[in-house]
């Protein structure tokens, strides 16, 4: 998943900073390479870009790309005079670095590359900590065996550096220090490379019908964005019922979408979270927000529901009812409702919800072995910019979808895609793959110790019991 | 919840009901909470909300004696008008109270800050 997704990013990152690129450069980039170089119009362009991306490393100007060691030398006393003076104004210092990738440089390798560098006709003066200008030799050894690298690096460049990436961000908001966690919570990379492909600039209205602990929505806020999210989950949105985390029981009594964002002085961004069924009509019909992202529930975590009578879609499958769900006494029947229901309401939603120009991002549960692209739901009003997959299990993946709004919304058009692919529900292939080793390996164990893997009969649903009291 | 997000907010979800549209505000616990005033983003607002429907709102909570009754003409550039149109959208959390659907008077609770918009089966379309 990692390089398409990678370009993808660059790709919406470019649109969204209005920096044009080359597409011949990016479909001619054909390695898996960690170097990609691009033609961009100036220093500021690509600051702006690496520093809003969270998927590239750093960016530097390039002054020469050589493949050789040997002609590195050469390159270097060709550089023209007049570039170097740009790099010796008065009072400007310099230092050099020494990076390889694929392999590890012993101090002398290092050493001796200074000493080559050397050649390098700048006269300003050192300066380690501080320098006006940092230039970089960095030595593509490839990625094909670690073990036992390349002695001569696959390409060279050196290069002046211009800026790091926005990588330390996914740290920052990191899961295990996050305040308000669920089991579903995104992790904090893939939601912030979802926010940039749903191109949230600062500003931006954002929504996320299937908000849960609000972790799609962190992502955007971090980028500017003013959140909304909405749940049917009314348990986990006030943020009561067992802790997810190992060894607690019960969440403490102020956990909370909103916490999370005071938690990283976000709080500013957080407009709203509300308990509603994301298929119901609770939104004036002209609300148009900027970006929508969203990871539906699949089924297996958490169960699908929503609120409705069985006769909605009469090949619902197993899916037993949402059982931290509602409060005693209420009388909510939790219809069943197969995967791809939801999706279409999504999309469906989202070209009637996203103002022309904006974008959808969701993730789309996939069965492997009956995967093609027309199982990608289509609409009139979009076009699919991006599609990628990350691997779950042996037989189940799930797809970034990335789409945008270029039509407004007409009540007559539909959302289409290739029905017979979706056979069996997501959750049946995943609990109940016959290869066990399909089967997600905590499942294995599970089933050492249980009986109970396979969906059930239907049931009747029970009324609830044994919740804590309505607050 | 803010006004801003009661703004959008209809009960057009349940069957039979037209439009749905304003719901009434019954304000139980409200509280002010201070919040830069970001004035590119209130005037980028301006077009998506329904002024009228924010003028009852914050009568209903009862914090509309600054605000006129209708969208100046020169909304888009009165900076005192959009920091109280700001101050009426973002700083006001109604923390407890309900949403009253206009045409059947079904209730919508506000628990900690948080809309319920959930319907049963029978009143869904």
């Amino acid at each position: 998943m990692v390089f398409s997704v990678l370009f993808q990013e660059l790709r919406s990152l470019c649109k969204l900073l209005k920096i044009p690129i080359n597409e011949d450069q990016l479909q001619a980039e054909q390695s898996e390479s960690p170097f990609l170089l691009l033609d961009l119009p100036g220093d500021e362009e690509a600051r702006l870009l690496v520093q809003r991306s969270v998927l590239m490393k750093s960016c530097y100007e390039c002054l020469v790309h050589a493949r050789e060691m040997t002609h590195l030398r050469e390159h270097i006393q060709r550089l023209p005079a007049d570039l170097i003076a740009t790099y010796s104004t008065s009072g400007s210092s310099f230092r050099l670095r020494i990076h390889a990738y694929g392999r590890k440089l012993s101090s002398q390798d290092v050493r001796n590359r200074i000493e080559l560098l050397k050649v390098f006709p700048l006269d300003s003066r050192v300066d380690l900590q501080n320098p006006t200008h940092s230039f970089h030799l960095l030595e593509d050894y490839g990625l094909e065996d670690l073990a036992e690298p390349a002695l001569q690096p696959a390409q060279l460049f050196f290069g002046r550096w211009l800026a790091d990436s926005n990588k330390d961000a996914a740290h920052k908001l990191r899961l295990d220090e996050r305040y308000f966690i669920g089991t579903t919570s995104m992790d904090p990379l893939l939601a912030l490379v979802m926010a940039n492909q749903a191109l949230v600039s600062p500003g931006s209205l954002v929504y996320d019908p299937f908000v849960g602990t609000g972790s799609l929505i962190i992502a955007a806020a971090y980028f500017g964005g003013y959140t909304f999210g909405a749940d049917i989950d009314k348990i986990l949105l006030h943020g009561r019922g067992r802790s997810t985390r190992a060894k607690k029981t019960w969440r403490k009594s102020d956990e909370s979408v909103l916490a999370n964002f005071r938690q990283y002085g976000l709080e500013k961004q957080y407009v709203d979270v509300l308990v509603a069924d994301a298929t119901s009509r609770f939104l004036r019909d002209d609300v148009q927000f900027d970006a929508i992202i969203a990871d539906p529930p699949y089924g297996v975590r958490e169960p699908i529901a929503r609120v409705g009578k069985e006769k909605f879609n009469p090949s619902c499958d197993d899916t037993q009812a949402v059982s931290s769900g509602m409060p005693a006494g209420a009388d909510f029947q939790l219809g069943r409702c197969v995967l791809n229901d939801l999706i279409i309401t999504l999309v469906s939603f989202a070209a009637k919800h996203l103002r022309t120009g904006g974008r959808l991002v969701y993730w789309l549960p996939v069965l492997q072995d009956e995967y093609n692209d027309s199982a990608v739901p289509r609409h009139a009003c979009f076009d699919v910019i991006s599609n990628s997959e990350q691997c779950l299990s042996g037989s189940t993946s799930r797809r970034l979808i990335t789409m945008e709004k270029v039509k407004d919304w007409d009540p007559n058009y539909q959302v289409t895609f290739a029905k017979e692919i979706y056979t069996e529900t997501f959750r049946e292939r995943y609990f109940t793959s016959t290869k066990d080793k399909d089967r997600p390996k905590h499942l294995r164990f599970k089933n050492k110790i249980s009986r109970k893997v396979r969906p059930t009969e239907p049931k009747e649903l029970q009324p609830v019991t044994g919740l804590p009291a309505r607050q | 919840m803010k006004l801003l997000t009661h703004n959008m907010l209809t009960s057009k979800c349940i069957k039979g009901v037209q439009e749905g549209y304003p719901l009434r505000l019954k304000v139980e616990n409200v509280e002010v909470k201070e919040s830069d005033y970001n004035q590119e983003f209130i005037v980028r607002l301006l077009p998506k909300i329904r002024y009228d429907a924010i003028y009852s709102a914050a009568k209903d909570a009862g914090i509309a004696e600054d605000l006129p009754d209708s969208l100046p003409e020169d909304a888009a550039t009165s900076e005192e008008f959009l920091r109280k149109l700001h101050h009426v959208l973002l700083e006001i959390e109604i923390m407890a109270g309900e949403l009253v659907c206009p045409e059947t008077g079904r209730i919508f609770p506000i628990q900690n800050g948080i809309p319920n918009m959930l319907l049963t089966a029978e009143e869904s379309i």
